[in-house]
């Protein structure tokens, strides 16, 4: 048996834990992969995109395009490790990529008809800068 | 008993009726501004107005447009109002922004 008396480092562990799917309580959750499919290039105005979905999270200039942007947690199990420090106490932090983020970017042509759709999704932790709204890592602005 | 003042200041007061003029044809944006207030942002000019729509236990409240964020934390619909040039209700759409998605 293994034991931490007498021992000056600290212990970590991989471990698995199990986490239910769903979008983060401050993200919109109407936005998904089947959306994308639901907005026509050539077709689709930008009244419809607004009344099928609702405000974008993100807004050209003149309305030239809108981002939606969902962040959810991933459901299933993950690995995290886990670490215990003799009379330190302990703590814990994600391995894989416990959350995802998805972005859709429409963009309109001069008469309000969608142009294009664009649809993006990363894995990742925390993600507060991840396919952000603003289109700010877009590699040509949105 | 300070502090439980503040609480009941901060929580708006929820109407369950609170839409219910948009069934009654025909609706002005006039109407739509006396009974909701300022909208939260407009498109397309002022040809299309949003709202954001919350709820509590006594029913919906709209979500003031000074609290502007990017949480939808607070909102439970984004109400979508589209007006002709006569400033008459043509269509609206409340959406469920936290609405059950696939999951990735």
């Amino acid at each position: 048996m293994f034991t931490l008396s007498g021992l000056s480092g600290c212990l970590v562990l991989p471990v698995p834990v199990h986490q239910s799917s769903g979008a983060s309580s401050e993200s919109r959750a109407n936005v998904g992969a089947n959306t994308a499919p639901r907005i026509v290039p050539g077709s689709t105005t930008r009244t419809d995109v607004l009344l099928m979905l609702g405000e974008p999270d993100g807004r050209g200039d003149d309305d030239h395009w809108f981002s939606y942007r969902t962040h959810v947690s991933r459901g299933g199990w993950h690995w995290a490790a886990v670490w215990v420090a003799a009379g330190a106490g302990g703590g814990g932090a994600p391995i894989d990529d416990w959350e995802a983020v998805r972005r859709l970017i429409v963009r309109f042509d001069e008469r309000g008809v969608v142009s294009s759709v664009e649809s993006a999704q990363k894995n990742c932790n925390g993600c507060r800068n991840v396919l952000d709204a603003a289109g700010n890592d877009h590699p040509s602005q949105p | 008993m300070v502090a439980c003042l503040t609480g009941c200041a901060s929580t708006p007061a929820g109407d369950r009726q609170l839409l219910g003029f948009l069934d009654q044809q025909p609706v002005t944006r006039a109407e739509v501004y006396g009974h909701l207030g300022p909208s939260y942002s407009t498109y397309e000019g002022v040809r299309i107005v949003a709202y954001r729509i919350g709820e509590n236990g006594s029913g919906y409240y709209v979500v003031a447009p000074s609290e502007k964020s990017n949480s939808w934390k607070s909102v439970k619909y984004d109400l979508m109002l589209l007006f002709d040039d006569t400033g008459t209700l043509r269509q609206h759409s409340l959406i469920a922004i936290h609405a059950p998605h696939e999951t990735p």
